[in-house]
């Protein structure tokens, strides 16, 4: 091809030659990804959901006031072995542990013990999991003049490394 | 090169999508509490305190009778208003042998207001003039009433 003034115009590159690279390295990172099993194999734990994790206390009879408690299990681990895994639990939706609900606004406390790692806190290595538990407290006192419906909170749980 | 730049766009939602993917498989997960509170009853007391009517004196009784109240005592979760009835008694006086009718009534229950604090309803007993006058002598008149409250 010639310019006007006759001298050879340099070839431009095409659209694709230009975008190419971008392109590959883009398809290679979704293949990449795409590529990663579904545990993490790295050396951050994670949590396995089996089922609904809960920490349902039941029916708080007034009639009844006795200290009611609850337990819910979770499965962690998929990291590195023999890291010291460590789950920390935090306050809830209000930061004051308690369950919300009645007639909208009222409120029923509860405590939360130390999480137990069956097995003890050394992960077991990638793609394998060790249960933990923690135990909720209800004290009688802490609904002895409740109001009637349901009540509810949300805890994070979150495991380090 | 607009449709490379849909391309790119294209690419690059779906790489958000593979990120956001990831993160959710980090180290936290979330727990729900739950727990609920029923709506229900109780009196205070397997019995309670006697509604005396006192002497009935046939020759000065007016012409209201005679009639007293007591208090039925009760706990019920808050904002829970109980229904109280009789089940049984409320209607006879009786010695053993000779006996006075009589009627046995409640009010209206005041709503519960949580179990660590009592509530009550009204209960009046109540003998016509006519009845205190046409009774025969004696001093041990009584009745037991049964009551049932719901919730």
């Amino acid at each position: 091809m010639l310019s006007a003034s006759g001298k050879p115009r340099p070839r431009r590159p095409t659209m694709i030659t230009k975008l190419l690279p971008v392109h590959a390295w883009i398809v290679a990172a979704l293949f990449a990804a795409a590529a990663l099993p579904a545990h993490s194999s790295g050396s951050n734990c994670t949590f396995r959901a089996t089922g609904t994790i809960g920490l349902a206390f039941g029916i708080l009879d007034p009639r009844n006031l006795v200290t009611k408690t609850a337990t819910a299990t979770i499965e962690v681990g998929d990291c590195v072995s023999q890291q010291a895994m460590s789950i920390a639990v935090d306050q809830g939706l209000r930061g004051n542990r308690t369950m919300m609900g009645g007639l909208g606004s009222d409120l029923i406390a509860y405590s939360i013990g130390p999480v137990t790692i069956t097995g003890g806190a050394a992960a077991p290595g990638n793609a394998v999991y060790r249960t933990a538990t923690f135990t909720g407290t209800v004290q009688g006192s802490a609904y002895a003049n409740a109001v009637v419906g349901s009540y509810s909170d949300r805890l994070l749980l979150t495991v380090s490394p | 090169m607009k449709a490379n730049h849909h391309f790119l766009k294209a690419v690059a939602a779906v790489a958000l999508i593979a990120s956001a993917g990831l993160a959710n498989a980090g180290g936290t997960t979330s727990v729900d509490v739950t727990a609920s509170v029923p709506g229900v009853c109780k009196f205070t007391s397997a019995t309670m305190t006697a509604i005396a009517l006192g002497a009935m004196d046939p020759a000065t009784v007016g012409a209201a009778g005679v009639s007293n109240t007591g208090n039925i005592t009760y706990n019920c979760t808050k904002g829970l208003t109980p229904a109280i009835t009789k089940t049984g008694g409320g209607t006879t006086l009786t010695d053993g042998t000779k006996t006075i009718p009589y009627t046995f009534s409640l009010g209206s229950p005041e709503a519960g207001v949580g179990f660590a604090t009592t509530s009550k309803v009204v209960a009046t007993a109540s003998v016509t003039q006519a009845d205190v006058q046409a009774a025969a002598a004696g001093t041990a008149y009584k009745d037991t009433v049964t009551l049932s409250i719901d919730n």
